[in-house]
């Protein structure tokens, strides 16, 4: 009897930097279960809550006089804010990039002291300020000037939580960047306010809308620091996430969720837009800016 | 001109970067600006672009003044390392950036953007993206925008330094084409040697921030004037040897010299330079015309395509000095660099080992020999003790010397100094004596620094004297004649050999004896002895080929009472180590060093500064 010999079995080469199958696999399914448990099911659950009576109770709790009032306000409130906190974030990363100046530091760590401030002290802050025995209250009050419980209010507090975002987008992206090409441009006869608007803004100009973005995102969905200085007034000063408060608050449960879907539908649309420019800058190199 | 600058100074945080750089390019000439990283090369480009204000000078284009002027009004063309291309924009659009912030028609623009592709090589590319060209395509980019609008000069800062060779090359030549064509003064600024050579019509040297020596390669390569010239510029065998009346005495050779420099008569020391193609090898029975300065071993020898590079061994030649390449300390030998053609290393093949005849083919000696002393002259009695005693010191050294009158006039200083000195220079001391040594120590570059001061009260200027440069300092607190004995506090290891190697370098010219002392704490383990023993003997092993009779001491015990009572027996010139930083900056002479300063009497005090890297 004889066997025949099998030619001996090429090595099985792993890549000795990857982990084992079993392992990659127990990490992305934990990874897609958290997702679920804390993304996907909620918002099932809100827009399953919101349509359970059909498609003309949304309807009618959406288009309802108040609740229209506050998507306006909403609206109003982000529209002020973003183009604000767009100047300062500029206005901060070109000074913090480009100059070297005391206090440096300082202006980078106060830059995201609204992040570590909770929105509802940020909130009172506010109030202690612009309040009835507040700091500058009376004496605007005075004036004929309300802060507080009306939309300059809200608004203010709105850009005070949101501050940071677009500054931290582009302070590290400028950084990374350099600043070669506004030195070149100048050394081929640009103005100062050419080399800006030619050079300097293209270069940012993804990580600005990215910026932009997410602040607008949060300026729309800031619950905690608007609910104090508001006033909660029904068609006056009730911002989308306060309107649903109240609904929910009153038992109008199917109300209160078809209106929370108007706001999942805003941050789902942010998440949409914030892929696309992910994409769009690394189709176009990098965190490079389109083509003008 | 199309370029002048005129003594062009600029600090960063205090420290000088640039200091009075002067430089005068004429019409149509490529000058490269050469040095080492961190030269201020970049820099001086920099303030001639206007990117960079300067603290001090002018900037002249064209004979117009545009030191006041900002970058978009001086019309440079500037190319950048980093390309600095504007991304978001194609080539085409790159390029013609300069014409259209100027506001010129399309049509204009277009025509004048294809021309400038067509010149640089990259015609048809002007819709691509800069990101979708190669490194060396990027560059080319850069430099056609930088010529679109028709600049009067053109400046360069390292374009080529993140680019392969073969490309560089590529871009050398395409670069000099142009540059030809054009007719426009250029200054380019590089750190490779090659490149300099392959394309300047001069070269000018940078190093610490000044101008060293400038002129065409060629003459910079065979006829350097500087030390530091003659071993940046490709591989150099420099010495010190004795200066004769035909030439030059290396050891027991004479040799002739074919170009003396500048030399005067009063020297007796010169520095020699011989390349490594000016090395001939000889074998042992050959005979020959060419002075042999002695028989070496092969130490090292490697291919390099169209040469053999081969690294020798001589024994050390009394009272010959080898600044390059640099010997290893306490090596006892002096190394020479050669390089021969492959027929000539057919006919007498070489390996490790093999004993080699040296012979040299040219010599040319350098402009001055090395050490520069900075004095400062006061007209207090310690003041006129040490205008005498650093007379006496420059004249036995060779050495130059530079003389801050402070409250001293020239014709006393003079009489103090005495005849003799070689290169002489007085300088007037601007709002007090010691305000002035820091300016005088920029422009002049000294290796010493000599001041007077009483005996015991000398910290305080010591202290400030080494806080305005990179210089050692000599203490003078009385009359006192040059030393015989010498005293040498070294600390063990890398910093004490910048302390020993220094003072041989001083005293090999006054016939003086040295005392090596390492001071260690009885307490010291075996090993540490052990180590302080090997660095005694290196000591010796570096101070007596210099012709300097050395004795070396290890002490056990107390520092500061073991050196004072080394002193006290009959040594006349105390040198200290002190580990200081590089560069100007803050001193503190406390602890030990503090102590001796105001302990030591009236003897003379040598504080020799040893760097965190050795120099």
């Amino acid at each position: 009897m004889s066997r025949e010999l099998s030619p001996p079995a090429p090595p099985r080469w792993r890549n000795p930097r990857a982990e084992p199958a079993a392992v990659r696999w127990v990490l992305v399914a934990l990874a897609l279960a958290f997702l679920a448990f804390f993304l996907l099911l909620p918002l099932g659950v809100v827009f399953a809550r919101g349509l359970e009576k059909g498609l003309a109770a949304y309807r009618a709790a959406v288009s309802e006089p108040y609740a229209l009032a506050a998507v306006r306000l909403t609206l109003q409130v982000a529209a002020l804010v973003v183009p604000a906190n767009l100047l300062f974030g500029l206005a901060a990363a070109w000074a913090v990039t480009r100059f070297e100046f005391r206090g440096k530091n300082l202006l980078v760590t106060l830059i995201d002291a609204p992040f570590s401030v909770s929105p509802v002290i940020a909130g009172l802050l506010f109030v202690l300020l612009f309040g009835a025995q507040g700091l500058f209250g009376p004496w605007l009050m005075e004036r004929g000037v309300r802060i507080l419980f009306s939309l300059p209010g809200i608004a203010l507090v709105t850009a005070f939580v949101t501050m940071p975002l677009v500054a931290r987008q582009l302070i590290p992206l400028m950084q990374a960047q350099g600043s070669d090409e506004e030195q070149a441009a100048l050394t081929l006869g640009a103005t100062p306010w050419q080399m800006f608007l030619r050079v300097s803004l293209p270069k940012v100009r993804w990580g600005l809308l990215y910026g932009v973005v997410l602040c607008n995102a949060r300026a729309m969905g800031e619950f905690g620091a608007v609910s104090v200085v508001s006033g909660h007034i029904r068609g006056k000063t009730n911002t989308l996430p306060l309107h649903v408060e109240i609904l929910y608050n009153e038992y109008q449960f199917q109300a209160a969720f078809a209106v929370a879907t108007l706001l999942a539908l805003l941050g789902l649309t942010t998440l949409a837009a914030q892929a696309l420019l992910d994409w769009q800058a690394r189709r176009r190199g990098g965190a490079g800016p389109g083509r003008a | 001109m199309s370029i002048r600058l005129e003594g062009l100074a600029k600090l960063y945080d205090g420290h000088p970067v640039v200091s009075d750089f002067s430089l005068e390019l004429p019409a149509g000439e490529l000058c490269v600006l050469l040095g080492p990283s961190g030269s201020g090369k970049s820099t001086v480009l920099r303030i001639i672009a206007g990117l960079l204000a300067a603290d001090r000078g002018r900037v002249f284009l064209h004979g117009r003044d545009v030191s006041e002027l900002p970058p978009q009004a001086r019309g440079a063309g500037f190319v950048f390392q980093s390309y600095a291309l504007f991304r978001g924009m194609t080539v085409a659009e790159n390029v013609g950036f300069a014409l259209a912030v100027r506001g010129v028609a399309r049509a204009e623009r277009r025509h004048r953007v294809e021309e400038l592709l067509e010149r640089v090589g990259l015609a048809g590319l002007g819709k691509r993206l800069p990101r979708q060209l190669s490194g060396g395509q990027q560059q080319r980019v850069a430099l056609a925008r930088a010529l679109a609008h028709r600049p009067e000069v053109l400046l360069l800062d390292e374009p080529f330094g993140a680019l392969d060779a073969r490309i560089r090359t590529e871009l050398r030549r395409s670069l000099r084409e142009i540059q030809r064509e054009l007719g426009i003064a250029t200054l380019f600024v590089t750190h490779d040697q090659e490149e300099a050579f392959a394309l300047g019509d001069r070269i000018a040297v940078m190093a610490l921030g000044r101008l060293v020596e400038v002129g065409p390669p060629r003459e910079l390569y065979l006829r350097p004037q500087t030390e530091f010239v003659a071993t940046f510029l490709g591989a150099a065998n420099l010495l010190v040897g004795e200066a004769t009346e035909q030439g030059v005495r290396i050891g027991p050779v004479d040799f002739p010299l074919e170009h003396r420099g500048e030399s005067e008569p009063a020297r007796r020391r010169v520095q020699v330079l011989f390349r490594p193609e000016d090395v001939a090898l000889l074998g042992e029975q050959e005979a020959g015309a060419l002075p042999v300065l002695g028989t070496g071993t092969v130490e090292s020898c490697s291919f390099a395509g169209a040469f053999e590079h081969l690294r020798l061994r001589l024994p050390p030649f009394v009272g010959v000095r080898a600044i390059a390449p640099p010997v290893p300390f306490g090596a006892g030998a002096f190394a020479v660099v050669a390089s021969r053609p492959p027929h000539e290393a057919r006919k007498l093949p070489l390996a490790p080992g093999d004993p080699v005849r040296v012979a040299v083919r040219r010599l040319h000696a350098l402009a001055h020999p090395g050490l520069q002393f900075l004095l400062l002259a006061e007209p207090s009695a310690e003041g006129l003790e040490a205008v005498a005693f650093a007379g006496e010191l420059a004249r036995r050294t060779h050495a130059r010397l530079a003389v801050i009158l402070a409250g001293l006039d020239e014709a006393t200083a003079r009489e103090r100094l005495g005849r003799g000195l070689g290169e002489l220079t007085f300088r007037p001391a601007r709002g007090g004596a010691v305000a002035a040594v820091p300016e005088a120590a920029r422009l002049t570059g000294p290796d010493l620094v000599i001041a007077g001061a009483p005996a015991g009260r000398g910290t305080p200027l010591a202290e400030s004297l080494l806080a305005s440069g990179d210089h050692h300092l000599l203490v003078v607190r009385g009359p006192r004649p040059l030393p015989a004995r010498v005293l040498v506090c070294a600390a063990v290891g890398e910093p004490g050999k910048e302390d020993v190697a220094f003072t041989g370098r001083l005293v090999r010219h006054l016939g003086a004896g040295v005392t090596v002392l390492t001071v260690l704490p009885e307490s010291s383990p075996a090993v540490a002895r052990a180590q302080a023993e090997r660095f005694l003997q290196a000591s010796a092993r570096t101070l007596e080929p210099l012709g300097v009779a050395t004795e070396t001491r290890l002490g056990l015990g107390a520092t500061e009472e073991e050196i004072l009572a080394a002193l006290a027996g009959g040594h006349d010139l105390l040198v200290l180590g002190v580990p200081l930083p590089k560069g100007a900056g803050e001193v503190a002479l406390d602890g030990i060093a503090g102590r001796l300063v105001s302990r030591t009497g009236d003897a003379p005090l040598l504080v020799v500064r040893s760097f965190e890297e050795s120099p």
